[in-house]
């Protein structure tokens, strides 16, 4: 039988010296993409290694494609992780990656795996030491798709993209989705890549959950507003998450349900880099 | 195939871009055999350079974050362990098989004799050796990686000259006698002396496993 969550997070705490994620609480079902944003700091690489299995929580439990995951289980190998920077031998050439990651996972296809190289312009003689951050991100997304996985688990994949091939790894994300057995969880402080594809935003702050909710209702809940250095009441400035003042006014983000109604500021839908932003000045 | 196959499979993967650097092992312990001139010093040469090639898995696994690949692919803790010991293990009776072998054929090549039980009794004592070595390194390359416990993994075993007088010291002479006969037992025979180094070897890193296991199991990556 088939198991409905993805990931599912229950009070999950995780302490290091000078940093705390805690009591986190996260439920990303299958079919769906959530991105996972913050600032730097806020404890997402440290969520994404417990989902692997990488890291001891002090308190919680992490279930991945519906089997708890600790250090002792190891990661599922359901699951592909494109983290930060690639863990191949940097001797390897791209065949030999696929030699040893295609010994896991549900469902290794060679042939899949050379045609995402193909379709990444990678050259499967290359080393890994030759590939740039772009050209290694791609990779560790052709090696995980290859394997068939049900989860993809991405920590700041497109930060070192060009604009171009930032354009084919989120298609490719968005042709995994076709098949609503998967789900991905997206980490990124490009925000503007979750507005094209997460249908869930959970947003890090300080090592905790700040806000968790469908992208659309995280847009709807807040407002941008902007207005004179005269506009900024202290009823305003109180209602506002934060505010950036500047000599000729300010700029602030706050819960749309406490400005509606305003009429001498301009009260603006909010993008989600900004709410991110806000949020984390706030 | 076993996860514990595969964390082997992994293994000599990430070995086989320096295939070319190990294949120079044995060339070396037979340079070093014939410089010698004495054949049975190629299994010695053969294993103590193996120490090295056994270093190499995690030398990689430090370097490159291999361990996290390890781990992210579904490889238990584990796993990991028992292939780095079973390598290790497997790989020391080969290599003592291999350096009696070229023994053999230096000393009929060189028409040097040769004592097959002497040539048994120094590689069973070298594999000891390289047992209680690996036996050593490896729950501190488990638990603080190659690059920062290469040196410090040498501790121990430069502590044990001045450990043995020591304990020696310590012992009652009661219990001295009784390990200088079963000292004499073992030595007895060379056929029991190899018995007793083996069972020696065996005992070292069975111990190192399960320190090791434990180390690694406790650690984050």
């Amino acid at each position: 039988m088939a198991v409905e969550n993805a990931i599912e997070i229950r009070g999950l705490t995780k302490s290091f010296e000078g940093f705390t994620l805690r009591n986190v609480d996260l439920v990303l079902p299958r079919g769906y993409v959530m991105g996972l944003v913050g600032p730097n700091g806020s404890g997402k690489t440290t969520l994404i290694k417990c989902l692997l299995g990488l890291l001891h929580a002090d308190s919680g439990t992490v279930r991945v494609l519906g089997r708890e995951v600790t250090p002792e289980t190891g990661g599922h190998p359901g699951v592909g992780a494109v983290l930060d920077r690639a863990t191949y031998a940097e001797d390897w050439n791209l065949d030999e990656v696929g030699r040893a990651v295609g010994m896991f996972g549900p469902a290794w296809s060679t042939e899949r795996y050379r045609a995402l190289l193909d379709r990444f312009g990678l050259d499967r003689k290359r080393k890994v030491k030759d590939l740039s951050r772009g050209m290694t991100t791609k990779l560790m997304v052709a090696a995980a798709l290859a394997r068939d996985v049900e989860l993809l688990i991405l920590d700041e994949p497109t930060s070192g993209l060009d604009p171009t091939s930032r354009e084919q790894l989120l298609e490719t994300l968005q042709d995994v989705l076709v098949d609503d057995r998967r789900a991905v969880l997206f980490s990124t402080h490009i925000t503007a890549d979750l507005e094209t594809i997460a249908d869930h935003v959970t947003v890090l702050l300080g090592g905790e959950v700040f806000a968790a909710a469908t992208t659309d209702e995280l847009l709807d809940a807040y407002r941008l507003v902007r207005g004179g250095p005269a506009d900024l009441s202290p009823a305003l400035r109180e209602a506002l998450v934060a505010v950036r003042e500047h000599r000729s006014g300010f700029e602030g983000l706050g819960p749309a349900a406490d400005l509606a109604g305003l009429d001498d500021v301009v009260v603006e839908p909010a993008r989600l880099d900004q709410i991110v932003a806000y949020l984390g000045r706030s | 195939m076993t996860p514990v196959i595969r964390a082997i499979r992994l293994d000599l993967l990430a070995l086989r871009p320096y295939r070319r650097t190990l294949a120079l092992i044995p060339v070396l312990a037979v340079g070093v055999s014939l410089y010698q001139g004495d054949p049975r010093v190629a299994p010695a040469m053969l294993l103590a350079y193996l120490v090295f090639g056994l270093n190499y898995p995690f030398a990689l696994a430090d370097r490159f974050g291999l361990d996290i690949l390890y781990a992210g692919l579904g490889l238990r803790r584990r796993d990991v362990v028992a292939a780095r010991y079973l390598t290790a293990a497997v790989a020391v009776l080969i290599a003592g098989a291999v350096g009696m072998l070229l023994s053999i054929v230096q000393s009929a090549v060189t028409g040097r004799d040769l004592d097959l039980s002497g040539l048994l009794l120094v590689t069973a004592a070298v594999q000891a050796g390289v047992g209680v070595v690996v036996g050593v390194q490896f729950p501190f390359y488990l638990k603080f990686g190659y690059m920062r416990s290469k040196l410090l993994s040498f501790i121990p075993l430069l502590l044990v000259p001045v450990a043995l007088p020591v304990l020696g010291s310590l012992l009652p002479e009661g219990a001295l006698a009784t390990l200088e006969r079963v000292a004499a037992v073992a030595t007895a025979s060379s056929s029991a002396a190899v018995a007793v180094l083996l069972v020696l070897a065996v005992a070292a890193l069975a111990g190192s496993y399960a320190v090791g296991l434990r180390l690694y199991t406790a650690k984050d990556l």
